[in-house]
């Protein structure tokens, strides 16, 4: 059993239209929450689909659990340890949510009858509800239901909070947290929602334009990005090279405002080094972190 | 399980081809009790074309296709569910190509019970056992037309696949009837004048021949989804 | 953004924004309580799992707070049982209390003299961040030959 349950190495997917993937390095820990973040286009649907042995990629490799995603038998074993919420939360018209949730039930060893009788009652759904009859709030949390359900080990979810209000979504954000504590299992989740993302994943990737620009841990990555804002008493003298680890600069007036990636110490001491500058730091969110890296790229 | 979505999702396309059969019952319950040609001509003509159209509509498997990825809404949308699930594509083509089978045979079955029961005509001209052998001649012919539909269904969207499916057998027909091949190729002859019904013998050779190809036709769709399969 | 729950007659206030990692924001409020007695020796913590829910956070933060506690002797985690307030840490809590006494006569003299709140706390501040600065002239010089 590797540290990582799914490894992917310079994946590469290619489709008429577009490139997608154009070498995707991603690693996600066991039993971390793991939030995919990307534009629209990026290329995360294609990842996805990569992982559950839904696409074939063109070159590069792809494990989850340890297994290589190469062909139909190991795909088929991969996929029955893993709870899926697809990006359209579309299921069979002419099912109710009863039979969608005996008709998936038996093809999971794993299934937790326990975990779906309460998620039926907790998302407050009807069991006799026709699904296209469903708004897509209930859909979504239909879908979650069916995923969380099977007992996975890892669970892949494709905006799993898409069209859920306020309160539903902080339901879902807390029910992925009780089951990450209680059973461990490895949450895998994209969102375009950062600041959900930043509540609960611990660990974080950026893909855009099918590579993975940025990821790691979500603590040290906040650790390490930093907001200097140097105030000039007069002039803007700005030192002709700036220590390393600069990500953007910005003026206005007197007034520079420094995004550092990484080695903030080292700007703010050769920003107070310059005469006359009063510096002060603020904390970097995950949506500036985000905008920063899509933005430049 | 499959086999449970995949009844949920064919019942009214199995109730609509039971319902076009309709169309061969009431023009045979139009014939007199002694109107053996025109019996003929329905027999020959008339239900060949219906078992096209039972086998075009029930051969659908929409999982195979490239389309689902492209759909939003609706049934070929929660195909990426159904392609998530930990089963291969393999088992669920075969699954629908079974299940679709079984409805057409069944779809045949009940035509020739009904075909029975409403035509006096038919009941003078033939035996029950005759009319037994007539539905197994008719079920085992149309499986040929069948497979070639699952074969389309394999890289052809429904409208598409219909629309081959006719072509196909269209071609296939004037092959037989203008080319000198054997005589057993003729699945249609089969199906019509040499069935069991009019020319009082069953065509064991057409069967074998339709068997066969109907086994090449399935063989030849699964290796297609094989090599589609990841 | 604001989480608030009540846990064990506790209340936690965890700001996403404020740049202080989460983990870290979680420990300061448990020394807090057990500052000002809300938390006494001998007393349980909630288990990883609730307050991970309870906060929706992340469990693993929960933890890594736990752990560092535990490094810090203000609790000790039982194989088993959970989480529970050692005697060490109410003594580092009376320390701060004490604290807390000397920082109160000094706010009560200054504002005395006539300061705002926001001038006491910038004098606070800048102090803090001369002593950081100080600090590390020391270092470097220290690391100069």
């Amino acid at each position: 059993m590797t540290d990582f349950i799914v490894e992917t190495s310079q994946l590469c997917k290619s489709f008429k239209s577009k490139e997608a993937l154009r070498g995707l390095d991603l690693r996600v820990p066991v039993g971390s929450i793991f939030g995919f973040l990307g534009r629209n286009g990026a290329g995360k649907t294609t990842t996805i689909k990569t992982l559950l042995g839904l696409l074939r990629s063109d070159s590069g490799s792809a494990q989850v659990f340890g297994i290589p995603v190469t062909d139909a038998d190991s795909t088929v074993g991969i996929r029955r340890r893993i709870g899926f919420v697809a990006e359209d939360k579309e299921l069979y018209p002419y099912m109710t949510v009863k039979q969608i949730i005996r008709y998936t039930r038996p093809f999971f060893p794993q299934w937790r009858d326990d975990l779906a009788q309460r998620y039926l009652q907790m998302f407050e759904l009807p069991p006799e509800g026709k699904i296209p009859n469903l708004s897509k709030g209930m859909r979504s949390k239909l879908m979650l239901l069916l995923a969380i359900s099977r007992g996975a080990e890892l669970l892949i979810l494709d905006e799993p909070t898409d069209g859920l209000d306020p309160t539903a979504i902080e339901e879902v954000l807390r029910e992925l947290v009780s089951i990450a504590a209680s059973s461990g299992a490895t949450i895998f989740f994209s969102s375009h929602q950062l600041a959900e993302v930043e509540r609960i994943a611990d660990q974080v990737g950026i893909i855009d334009q099918g590579r993975m620009i940025v990821s790691g841990s979500l603590d040290d990555m906040k650790a390490r990005y930093q907001r200097l804002q140097v105030v000039f008493a007069d002039r803007v003298e700005m030192p002709a090279r700036w220590a390393d680890g600069i990500a953007s600069v910005r003026q206005d007036g007197r007034m520079v405002s420094i995004l550092a990636s990484h080695n903030a110490d080292a700007i703010v001491e050769q920003a107070e080094s310059i005469p006359g500058t009063t510096v002060e730091r603020f904390p970097v969110t995950l949506k500036e972190i985000f905008l920063e890296h899509v933005r430049s790229n | 399980m499959l086999w449970y979505k995949g009844w949920l999702e064919t019942r009214f396309r199995l109730l609509f081809a039971l319902g076009c059969t309709g169309l061969v019952l009431f023009q045979l319950h139009l014939i007199p009790p002694d109107g053996k040609s025109k019996i003929f001509g329905i027999l020959e003509n008339l239900t060949p074309i219906i078992l096209l159209m039972i086998c075009a509509m029930l051969s659908g498997a929409g999982i195979v296709t490239q389309a689902p990825f492209q759909a939003k809404k609706g049934l070929q949308a929660s195909t990426i569910f159904t392609l998530s699930l930990p089963v291969s594509r393999l088992r669920l083509l075969a699954v629908r190509a079974g299940l679709g089978w079984l409805e057409a045979a069944g779809a045949i079955g009940a035509l020739c019970c009904a075909m029975w029961l409403i035509s006096p005509a038919l009941r003078m001209m033939t035996t029950p056992v005759e009319m037994l052998e007539y539905a197994g001649t008719l079920i085992a012919c149309a499986s040929a037309i069948y497979f070639l539909s699952v074969l389309l269904a394999t890289f052809l969207d429904d409208v598409w696949r219909i629309w081959g499916t006719m072509i196909g057998v269209a071609a296939f027909w004037w092959i037989s009837s203008h080319t000198p091949l054997p005589a057993f190729t003729n699945i249609f002859r089969a199906m019509g004048k040499s069935s069991p019904l009019i020319a009082h013998t069953t065509p064991w050779n057409a069967i074998a021949f339709s068997v066969a190809l109907s086994a090449i036709l399935l063989f030849a769709a699964l290796r297609v989804v094989q090599a589609r399969e990841y | 953004m604001y989480q608030l729950t009540s846990t064990h007659g506790m209340i936690f206030r965890l700001n996403q924004s404020s740049g202080v990692p989460l983990y870290l924001q979680l420990m300061e409020q448990v020394k807090h309580a057990v500052e000002t007695g809300a938390l006494q020796e001998g007393d349980q913590l909630p288990t990883i799992r609730s307050l991970a829910e309870e906060l929706v956070m992340n469990p693993n933060t929960v933890v890594r707070a736990y752990r560092e506690l535990e490094h810090e002797g203000v609790l000790e985690l039982k194989h088993g049982s959970g989480a529970f307030i050692k005697e060490s840490g109410v003594s580092r809590a009376r320390l701060i209390h004490k604290a807390q006494a000397v920082v109160q006569s000094a706010v009560e003299r200054l504002t005395v003299m006539g300061l705002t709140e926001d001038e006491l706390r910038r004098v606070f501040e800048n102090e803090l961040a001369q002593a950081r600065s100080e600090r590390r002239l020391e270092r470097a010089a220290r690391g100069k030959p």
